[in-house]
């Protein structure tokens, strides 16, 4: 023992020696690795490979349905026997006679619905995303591909280059893809940016960009074409060689070179001036020309390329039309569906669907007194739709296009636009409301009756109107309103809350009571987008300052240490008395309000930007800008007891 | 008159054509007046000679007005067609021109771009080929005018009259003038009969007034203290070089000098203005300069580094006049001075990586350094500049200057001009921010980047031809170096004075001059006004008595001066606040009717579209564009990638499109295109720009106090961002009080009067921020306001 207790020091030093000698070797494995894993990059670098992740897509689970408008189409291909189109609202899947056989999104375990290209390469679907990379179908199961270290934005379109995949995108530059790696092509070490269009000839790859004119890209060499040059305008539609010349289709035109090789000294002459060129084609004996309005326009080969050949083939009215060819078959795509071309007929391949949304952005939802949906579009006008989903009408005109806010009054629904406030009665017939009525501005944000009163509340840019039809007064900034630009309305017994660009009003006894700004209380943002009440609680929400609940005791609670500040679309606020639903940019955030529980929502929706919510006993209906999801409570009740 | 005169009256019109492809040989070519058959790309005398050219030049108080008339002989016997080229002095603006057919002259006439677009097409169509006068890019600091002259008489002559202006800077208490008569190229022009005027007339005491050019030697008519008057006849003479005006401003100290016009409208008999338009008995005008003479008495040591450009842009007279100018900016250093070199043109290559003395053997080392390089490759500015704010860093001390030696067209790497002066400001950000000091040489140089590259620190830029004497260019930035600048500069005056401009658009220094103008409604015996500013830390305090008349038309130019300042305000209000009808209209109306192009007769496509508001404001982003009634369709091409076309509202009469800003879009300056169609198929495209701004400006009060007494003065300093527009203090009971930014105290500053009577107690002040998209943000402080003492 006492020979033990003298060794004490001894041990102990050893101790520490060897710990030591731990820390350091770790120290060494940890360096080694890092070096290993920084030559490893440099040399990926040096190869311009870009580092990608895979991950296989499950579906998501029951309770949810999406409602949206398949109409808005990009294009088709055509794989394993059927014609596969990639839509706005999915993948869509039609048999080889056009029957519609399945439609792909979401709740398949798609990372986002928004589809922009497709090709087959190696016996594989590939899918462009408008942000989440790229999807590859085998027909059974989905997978995704997406680059970890770039600003993932759209894949805008998709070449099949037979060794390789050519993956033209937004703003990540052009990648190609051999099967197992991606490697970024660069123009000169210049990465190429916002490219809309990719041809292959024999060893020279045409690249067109929306804002940048075009390059050509040689194995040794490369060459770049802007307005400079003579092209008409820098935003590209095609490229193509007709006899001696090189035709280059922009939106503004077509401009020629001739032929000899394009090199610095190349210059372009415009010969056609074309605005809204939105596709061409070449085929055997015509060039074909599609403008953004869907007018379809012919130019034989064997003329001058100028206005006075063009020839009107027909027009389909719609927009973002542009032409492709699949088999054989001319088919063209646009935001109010897909067509075949064949000898100048025309015929409608999708199938119809009278019920679904006649837009995607989905801007104002309310369910009215019987149960029937309102479906307000941020450019399209409203639609009805019945209890069991069938739509009974669409309404859209001059004025009745682009709504901000539903409210649903016993009598009456007021549906808040751009161009004033249309007010229907029971029968639909409608009353508009706009400066001639008195008002200062059209573009109304949101509309409020008061309680027990008659008397309308409309949220201006150029102040709070309250009044009646003709009789309107105006709350403004000289009556102590924080702001004139005003976007939500809310009242209680005693006052009506008035959200504002530059902070959050309250109105008592016919004056400003309090402001709320950032100065006072403890908003972060100034900017209040939307006001709700639930279960006799106030909640506020702003843009980029998170979500709040006013006090009885007249201050107000921030829950930004819990969710953030958060960006609060206009009115996208709606509650049951259970829960509080909050549209935002990131996706849908729930709050219980038994047990002040907060919980967000993405995967499920078509889109995560959150612009509007109503709800019904069962179901919750979430508007966003890519169609609405329909979640039923259940969906809920099983989210609060995870 | 006969129909097709009337038609050649309607036809000749001044348009901008900046989309116009201009052939390469003209412009080589371009220098004062040429006339080339159009079956040639170059002047042939044996076709058509010069055979008159009389240069009529009065500078009126530094506003110089020359007259130029030619007679070209035509030695054909078939009636010829030919393009008349003439290059302004990069500050020069074209106010006239006429073609003479025999005895008739025909003016030209600004018009919209639209008209005479419209007009030229059918006239072509008619097979009538009418006179079509264009211009580059006026804003954009070139400025080569050509028309298309047709018939030119077989064995006949054509009469040609060109008139323009520009305001001569003061500068090292001098003036320079130069009229470009030397052709480039090589090539060079005979006149039969060369007759040249000068007539200086000025309040300051004018000196040393010398004619630098050997090759014409004017007669001295007279020279006074405030006159000079020289001329010149002579025959069979070659145009070998440009014809130089020097002359020197005897101000001991700082003065402030005016000048007053007022005088009936005139209407010309050529005018096609509706002459109800002219009034009778219109408000005055006025002009006050200030000439800068705070004798400092001691230049400072400076630092400088030479950025040289070496690509091969500067082939040519171009690199020999760098060179030149390399060696007198070396040679006027002191041996105490440090100095560094690069040359860049696609990569960069320094002298030395430490600043070196200024001794004789570096100064040769130097110039040999340049010697022994090769023009090499294309042009990256950026890199260069980056290269020159990395090394200047060496540099010991505050003096931190940096002379660029180029003609500024980058044409490899960033390319982009707002992005190169980004770049450059950005990395500019240090303790110590580098001056910029630029040469630009070469009549195609890009003048205004370099500007605007000068502009935000404290720099200058110049430029010359590669023709000139470079001495004078060298010898005004070789001061300025030297010198901190004059700033601050603001006016006071009372209320009978009203729209009154600076012209003024560079950074000013000691020896160097600020002018504004403005008019006066009531003729008044004597005026006062007064300008403050500072001359680095040192107050300024100048004033002027004028006398207003009721009637005095010697300084005719100030009607045409005052427009221009006027336009050119408008524009710069619409560019923060979007365009308005009303200031277009306005625009439109001043600049036909003392011709000038401005971006709405000039640069705008026809048809005219408008865009409002250019400030898209939260939650409401709609683009808004009014046009032309003949528009049937509009299409919008945002910059995010995506399209969108416009509906018309017919209550409101505008094309309107409501579109989804992407989430991750930054708060930012962004460009929109629109792709318009008329009723006759015809396409037009458009560029313009919007702001978006979603973020309130951050704001920073402070106060020396909180705790005052009655009848105390409350100072208040807030910072806040640069997008601020507005900053407003608020105490209640009080008015509101406006912030400003103060450049001696670098914050916004505002006073507030704690009224003698306010009762004691706690308050609260207010202080708002508010940008131009009405974000606001806001800090409220507790004041305790005691009884007065």
């Amino acid at each position: 023992m006492k020979n033990w207790y003298n060794k004490k020091p001894i041990i102990f030093s050893l101790v520490i020696i060897f710990s030591l000698v731990i820390a350091l070797k770790f120290f060494y494995i940890q360096k080694q690795t890092e070096l290993a894993l920084l030559k490893s990059q440099t040399e990926l670098s040096k190869q311009n490979i870009i580092k990608h992740r895979k991950e296989s897509l499950p579906p998501l689970n029951n309770h949810i349905n999406t409602l949206a408008n398949t109409k808005e189409v990009n294009t088709i291909a055509f794989y394993q026997g059927n014609y596969y189109i990639a839509a706005k609202a999915g993948l869509l899947k039609y048999s080889s006679r056009g029957k519609q056989l399945e439609i792909f999104n979401n709740l398949n375990g798609l990372p986002e619905n928004d589809l922009t290209t497709l090709t087959v390469w190696n016996d594989k679907l590939y899918i462009g995303t408008n942000s989440k990379g790229l999807l590859v179908f085998d027909g059974k199961e989905f997978q995704r591909y997406w680059w970890p270290d770039l600003k993932t934005e759209a894949i805008t379109t998709l070449l099949n280059d037979y060794g390789r995949l050519l993956i033209g995108t937004f703003a990540t530059g052009l990648l190609e893809f051999d099967g197992s790696k991606f490697r970024e092509i660069k123009s000169n070490g210049q990465k190429i940016k916002s490219i809309t269009w990719l041809e292959k000839q024999e060893n020279q790859l045409f690249i067109g960009t929306f804002d940048d004119g075009f390059w050509v890209v040689e194995p040794t060499k490369s060459e770049h074409f802007t307005t400079a040059q003579g092209l008409a305008s820098n935003r590209i539609i095609g490229i193509t060689q007709i006899n001696n010349q090189f035709i280059v289709a922009t939106d503004f035109g077509l401009s020629i070179a001739s032929l000899g090789g394009l090199n610095e000294k190349t210059t372009f002459q415009t010969t056609l001036v074309f605005p809204t060129l939105s596709s061409f084609l070449k085929t055997k004996n015509d060039l074909v020309l599609v403008k953004d309005s869907g007018e379809i326009f012919q130019l034989p080969l064997d003329k001058d390329i100028q206005n006075k050949n063009l020839r009107l083939l027909t027009k389909i009215p719609t927009t973002n039309a542009h032409i492709t060819k699949v088999e054989n078959q001319l088919y063209l795509a646009s935001n109010s569906g897909l067509w075949k071309l064949d000898n100048n007929k025309v015929e409608n391949f999708l199938a119809n669907n009278p019920n679904s949304l006649s837009a995607n952005m989905v801007s104002a939802l309310a369910i009215d007194n019987i149960g029937q949906l309102w479906v307000g579009y941020f450019r399209n006008g409203i639609d009805i739709f019945s209890v069991k989903g069938q739509k009974i009408i669409h309404l859209e005109n001059e004025y009745l296009r682009e709504v901000n806010h539903i409210f649903i009054q016993k009598d009456n629904v007021l549906v808040s636009t751009s161009q004033g406030l249309i007010n229907f009665d029971k029968k639909l017939n409608i009353k508009r409301l706009s400066k001639s009525n008195g008002l200062l501005n059209h573009n109304i944000s949101s509309s409020y009756l008061l309680p027990n009163s008659d008397n309308l509340l409309l949220a201006t840019a150029k102040g709070l109107a309250i009044g009646k039809e003709n009789k309107f007064s105006l709350l403004t900034k000289v009556q102590g309103l924080p702001s004139n630009n005003t976007y939500s309305i809310l009242a209680d017994d005693k006052s009506i809350y008035i959200a504002t660009l530059t902070g959050l009003a309250k109105f008592t006894n016919g004056k400003v009571a309090r402001i709320y700004k950032d100065s006072n209380s403890s908003l972060k943002a100034n900017w209040i987008t939307a006001l709700q009440s639930a279960n006799n609680q106030l909640f506020i929400g702003t843009y980029g300052g998170g979500i709040y609940e006013l006090l009885p005791t007249g201050e107000l609670h921030s829950f930004v240490p819990e969710i953030g500040r958060l960006v609060i679309n206009l009115n996208a606020m709606f509650s049951d008395n259970d829960r509080l639903y909050v549209g935002t940019l990131s996706g849908l955030w729930i709050y219980q309000l038994n047990n002040q529980q907060w919980q967000q929502i993405k995967l499920e929706l078509p889109e995560i930007n959150v612009l509007s919510i109503t709800g019904d006993q069962n179901s919750i209906y979430v508007g966003t800008t890519n169609g609405i999801a329909k979640i039923e409570k259940e969906f809920f009740n099983k989210l609060n007891n995870r | 008159m006969n129909q097709r005169r009337l038609y050649l009256i309607l036809a000749i019109t001044l348009i901008l054509a900046c989309y116009l492809p201009f052939s390469a040989s003209f412009e080589s070519l371009a220098q004062s007046g040429v006339l080339i058959p159009s079956n040639s790309n170059r002047p042939d005398e044996k076709i058509l000679s010069l055979s008159i050219m009389n240069v009529d030049i009065l500078i009126d108080n530094q506003h110089a007005r020359v007259k130029v008339l030619q007679i070209f002989d035509n030695h054909q016997s078939n009636i010829l067609e030919g393009k008349y080229i003439f290059a302004l002095p990069t500050s020069g603006t074209i106010s006239d021109f006429a073609i003479w057919e025999n005895n008739t002259r025909i003016p030209g006439v600004i018009m919209e771009k639209r008209r005479a677009e419209a007009v030229y097409g059918s006239l072509t169509n008619a097979s009538v080929d009418p006179g079509l006068l264009q211009q580059d890019d006026e804003r954009g600091g070139s400025s080569a005018f050509s028309v298309k002259v047709f018939p030119i008489p077989a064995y006949g002559s054509k009469r040609l009259e060109l008139e323009y202006t520009e305001i001569l800077p003061i500068e090292e208490l001098s003036s320079h003038f130069s009229f470009p008569l030397k052709p480039e190229a090589g090539y060079t022009q005979q006149v039969d009969q060369l007759n040249i005027h000068i007539l200086v007339l000025s309040n300051n005491t004018i000196s040393s007034t010398k004619i630098n050019s050997k090759n014409y030697k004017m007669e001295i008519l007279k020279s006074t203290a405030n006159e000079f008057e020289a001329s010149y006849q002579a025959s069979n003479v070659n145009l070998t070089e440009d014809l130089e005006l020097i002359y020197q401003l005897n101000v001991p100290n700082s003065q402030l000098n005016s000048i007053a016009y007022r005088a009936p409208e005139l209407i010309s008999a050529y005018d096609l203005r509706d002459p109800s338009l002219a009034k009778p008995n219109p408000d005055g005008y006025f002009q006050a300069t200030a000439v800068f003479n705070e004798q400092q008495s001691k230049s400072s040591n400076s630092n400088v580094l030479l950025l040289l450009d070496t690509s091969l842009s500067m082939y040519g007279d171009k690199l020999v006049k760098a060179i030149e100018a390399l060696e007198l900016f070396l040679n006027s250093l002191k041996p105490q001075e440090k100095f560094n070199l690069i040359l860049f043109n696609e990569a960069t290559s320094e002298l030395s990586t430490t600043p070196l003395p200024a001794t004789k053997e570096n100064i040769s080392k130097a110039i040999n350094f340049v010697k022994e390089s090769m023009l090499y490759g294309g042009t990256d500015l950026e890199k260069g500049l980056t290269k020159a704010l990395e090394l200047v860093n060496n540099f010991p001390g505050e003096s931190k200057n940096i002379i660029i030696i180029s003609d500024a067209n980058a044409t490899i790497g960033n390319i982009q001009k707002s992005s190169i002066l980004d770049a450059f400001n950005k990395n500019n950000k240090g303790e110590i921010q580098a001056r910029l000091f630029a040469l630009g040489l070469g009549n195609d140089a890009a003048n205004n980047l370099l500007d605007q590259l000068v502009k935000d620190c404290n720099g200058y830029s110049i430029s010359a031809r590669e023709t000139e004497d470079i001495n004078f260019s060298v010898q005004r930035i070789i001061d300025k170096v030297h010198k901190p600048n004059i700033n601050s500069l603001s006016a006071d005056y009372d209320n009978n004075f009203y729209q009154v401009y600076s012209i003024n658009d560079k950074n000013i220094f000691d020896q160097g001059s600020y002018t504004f103008v403005g008019r006066y409604r009531k003729p008044q015996l004597q005026a006062t006004l007064t300008l403050e500013g500072f001359f680095g830390n040192r107050p300024i305090n100048l004033s002027t008595d004028l006398l207003l008349p009721e009637f005095d038309d010697l300084h005719s130019h100030l009607p045409r001066l005052w427009a221009r300042a006027r336009v050119d305000a408008l524009l710069r209000e619409m560019d923060i606040e979007g365009e308005r009808e009303d200031y277009i209209a306005e625009i439109i109306r001043l600049a036909q009717k003392y011709k000038f192009v401005t971006p709405y007769t000039s640069f705008i496509a026809a048809p005219r579209a408008l865009l409002r508001p250019r400030l898209i404001q939260p939650g409401d982003p709609v683009i808004r564009v009014k046009t032309d009634e003949s528009i049937k369709q509009v299409f919008v091409v945002l910059p995010f990638g995506e399209t969108l076309p416009l509906t018309y509202l017919a209550e409101e009469k505008i094309w309107e499109v409501r579109f989804f800003a992407p989430a991750s879009l930054p708060d930012g300056v962004y460009k929109c295109r629109l792709l318009m169609t008329d009723k006759q198929g015809q396409g037009f495209q458009e560029e313009k720009s919007f702001v978006i701004d979603s973020n309130a400006p951050k704001l920073q009060v402070k106060l020396a106090s909180t705790t005052l007494h009655a009848g105390d003065e409350l100072n208040i300093k807030a910072s806040a961002d640069k997008d601020t527009i507005r900053l407003i203090a608020k105490l209640y009971g009080l008015s509101p009080v406006n912030l400003h930014w103060s450049a001696k105290e670098q914050t916004n500053i505002g006073k507030m009067l704690i009224p003698n009577d306010l009762p004691a107690g706690n308050y609260t002040l207010s202080v708002i921020a508010e940008d131009g998209a009405y974000n606001q943000s806001s800090q409220e402080i507790n004041l305790t306001i005691l009884p007065k003492y």
